[in-house]
């Protein structure tokens, strides 16, 4: 259920740790994401693109933001990958709060998010910055 | 084309472009995908409330563009180690996007190269720039 919040309690999370979430790698969710991009290559039917590991990082901080007034514009994106993420695996997401600038125009949001397999091997670890800017 | 090995790779090569027509129909199925439900992504006067001309593509499945053009040239003979990019404009549906990449360096102790990777719009402005990594097996 996606909690009402401001900005003011993003700030509060600075430094902690704010969403965690697991999502299952399954074979039909895996290759429809394939589909949808567009892919045809092979390498995607027993592993997971890395695509889907930077898209499951902000899935649940979209449902977040969607409660704020703001419009969220998304700024930029970076990924290291550690160890490949198998379909059948179970890939928990957390996600951090790195900070939270006011600047005149906007709002700048670092996030910091790991991800892990069930084994607890650290699959990869993402930055996520995401812009807040008032609506006309 | 897939290089065969870290053998076929060197400094300054570029790596095949990849080229996308972008649809509404595609933006609608990476919502449901991903997860992103932000308005901006389909609803054209919420899109203008946020000072945007018209609905935009989501920076995410622009990257994951990127992702397949850099899948498509390592293949199997090397794997992507990390990955950034920068939104610098927005990408519409109906855009024709040009995912480019450009060995920058390749580093023969580690058997790895980095990437300058791009796309540009059908007007040629880049709208995603960032570097990638991509190790390869030694040869």
């Amino acid at each position: 259920m996606v909690q009402c919040f401001t900005i003011e309690k993003l700030k509060q999370k600075t430094g902690h740790v704010w969403l965690t979430r697991d999502y299952t790698a399954e074979r039909e969710r895996i290759k429809r994401f394939v589909e949808v991009v567009g892919g045809d290559t092979p390498l995607w039917q027993e592993e997971v693109p890395p695509s889907w590991l930077l898209a499951i990082s902000l899935e649940q901080v979209c449902e977040q933001l969607a409660a704020l007034p703001q419009a969220a514009l998304h700024g930029s994106c970076a990924i290291e990958l550690f160890a490949p993420v198998k379909v059948g695996d179970i890939v928990t997401v957390v996600v951090k709060v790195s900070s939270v600038r006011e600047r005149q125009q906007a709002t700048f949001v670092i996030l910091e998010i790991e991800q892990h397999n069930q084994s607890g091997v650290m699959l990869a670890r993402c930055k996520q910055v995401i812009v807040l800017r008032s609506k006309t | 084309m897939s290089v065969q090995g870290w053998a076929d790779v060197r400094a300054g090569q570029e790596i095949p472009p990849l080229v996308k027509h972008v649809t509404m129909q595609q933006v609608e199925k990476w919502r449901e995908v991903s997860g992103d439900n932000n308005p901006i992504h389909y609803d054209g006067d919420f899109a203008a409330r946020c000072g945007l001309p018209g609905v935009v593509v989501h920076g995410q499945l622009i990257t994951a563009f990127l992702c397949q053009m850099l899948s498509h040239w390592h293949g199997t003979a090397g794997r992507l180690r990390r990955l950034e990019v920068a939104y610098k404009g927005f990408n519409f549906p109906g855009d024709t996007l040009t995912c480019c990449g450009l060995v920058k360096e390749a580093l023969l102790s580690e058997s790895r190269v980095v990437l300058a990777i791009w796309v540009e719009n059908q007007q040629g402005e880049k709208t995603v720039c960032g570097s990638a990594e991509v190790q390869f097996a030694p040869s």
